[in-house]
């Protein structure tokens, strides 16, 4: 490369990284909590989970008892709350034994709550209320590090911050790798001065976290800009298909609402090897004549692919899949690469290390940029 | 630049060390149980060059 191409490349890895850098830092903290965040909640909340777990694993439960649990939880929750309307069920998965009911209640004033009941998915038991989960600061941080608590417009801000962070790390390796084969690896010339060795620290952290940084730059991009499209996407074909078939359908018989459990035992039926992860009641993105379920399929890679599906009100065992074009399955692979939760405890530690090590990137670069200005 | 006297490398590690981590990945994010562990020992080789760091010094 010639010492132009060198030049300006440096030029473009420092002021990306400068742009980039207190953003980066903020990411990689909160990101590297989020990943162990669902761990820490539960450890915190001290819920019963691996002791029911151990005692009653979720795969022991057949469809039927499932479906009663939901059933049950269903029943009790309307006796308890009469006025309340059903917005959503998250259904138990592997890694979680409790239901998780969201209910939209209006006060006296006239406004709505959400309020969020868990149930016992081998029971149907409704779980203590001291034992609720309060994500309040989960919460918190997940809004900061996925829109800075603005919106729409932090996404949009976060997604150009991805992209710039893509091309700080792809100039830094264009204009690094070749003097690096010039050092031994891992070498950190202590003798010197400081900035010399924050400079070799700085060579040595973006190498081992490159390809993670990579990675996590270009699925971070999809998470947001992707995410939005295909939201869109979604929203808008399920509005074109159920208002489509909503024509067909009388809306004076269409006021009953079956229950979780019936959905479940008729979507157990025809998909054997998926598990409803959400199922959302009329009134959703969906419409007010239909049932929407978000599933997970399994399979090699599939598992991360979710299968929409609805159902219409005044005949819930029909279900209708909603085929995702390849970009949406694409945006949809991104999220477990982004989250770090697809392989246990080893995957998580490596996915926090290796973020730390990127917000020690940017804090390294910044002082390394700040001693070369204010030295002239 | 950082300049060193140390020779020149002919072996490029880096890239085996990227290698590596990105069958790593692609190996946990296919499988489940052993193929997790396998994967994320294969992805943990990225701290290669700062454990080496510490050795040297």
């Amino acid at each position: 490369m010639s010492p132009k191409w060198t030049k300006r490349l440096l030029s473009l890895h420092r002021w990306t990284g400068l742009i980039t850098g207190i953003n980066i830092l903020i990411l990689s903290i909160t990101g590297a909590y989020l990943v162990v965040a669902e761990d820490i909640d539960a450890w915190r909340e001290a819920i019963p989970q691996n002791e029911s777990i151990e005692e009653s694993p979720l795969t022991a439960l057949n469809v039927e008892s499932y479906t009663n649990s939901l059933n049950i939880a269903y029943r009790t929750l309307l006796e308890h709350y009469p006025e309340a309307r059903l917005q959503r069920v998250r259904m138990a998965q592997q890694d979680s034994i409790q239901h998780e009911f969201g209910l939209l209640q209006t006060d006296e004033l006239g406004t709505e709550h959400f309020e969020r009941y868990y149930v016992e998915a081998s029971s149907g038991q409704l779980i203590d209320d001291t034992h609720m989960h309060d994500h309040s600061f989960t919460h918190w941080v997940l809004e900061l590090h996925a829109n800075l608590f603005l919106g729409i417009f932090g996404i949009l801000f976060l997604a150009i911050i991805g992209s710039l962070f893509l091309i700080s790390c792809i100039s830094g390796l264009l204009v690094y790798f070749p003097y690096t084969f010039k050092l031994e690896l891992g070498r950190v010339r202590w003798e010197k001065r400081w900035p010399i060795i924050l400079g070799d620290w700085h060579k040595l952290l973006g190498l081992s976290s490159l390809v993670f940084n990579i990675l996590i730059a270009l699925s971070g991009v999809a998470l947001t800009i992707g995410f939005l499209l295909s939201q869109m996407w979604v929203l808008q074909t399920l509005q074109e298909r159920t208002s489509q078939q909503s024509l067909e359908i009388p809306l004076s018989q269409t006021r009953s609402l079956t229950k979780p459990g019936n959905i479940y035992q008729a979507f157990s039926k025809e998909f054997e090897h998926a598990s409803i992860e959400t199922l959302y009641y009329p009134g959703g993105p969906q419409g007010e004549n239909h049932y929407l379920i978000l599933a997970n399929a399994s399979g090699l890679f599939t598992e991360f692919i979710p299968l929409v599906i609805t159902s219409p009100i005044h005949s819930p065992q029909e279900l209708s899949q909603l085929q995702l074009p390849l970009w949406i399955q694409a945006v949809a692979i991104s999220a477990p690469i982004h989250f770090g939760n697809f392989g246990g405890w080893p995957i998580k530690i490596l996915y926090v290390l290796l973020g730390l090590s990127s917000g020690l990137l940017s804090c390294s670069g910044a002082l390394l940029y700040a001693r070369k200005r204010f030295r002239k | 630049m950082p300049s060193t006297t140390k020779k020149k490398r002919s072996r490029p590690l880096e890239w085996t060390l990227m290698l590596l981590f990105t069958l790593g990945l692609v190996l946990a994010l296919a499988g489940d149980g052993l193929a997790d562990y396998l994967g994320s020992l294969l992805m943990a080789t990225a701290f290669y060059p700062v454990i080496r760091a510490f050795r040297y010094n």
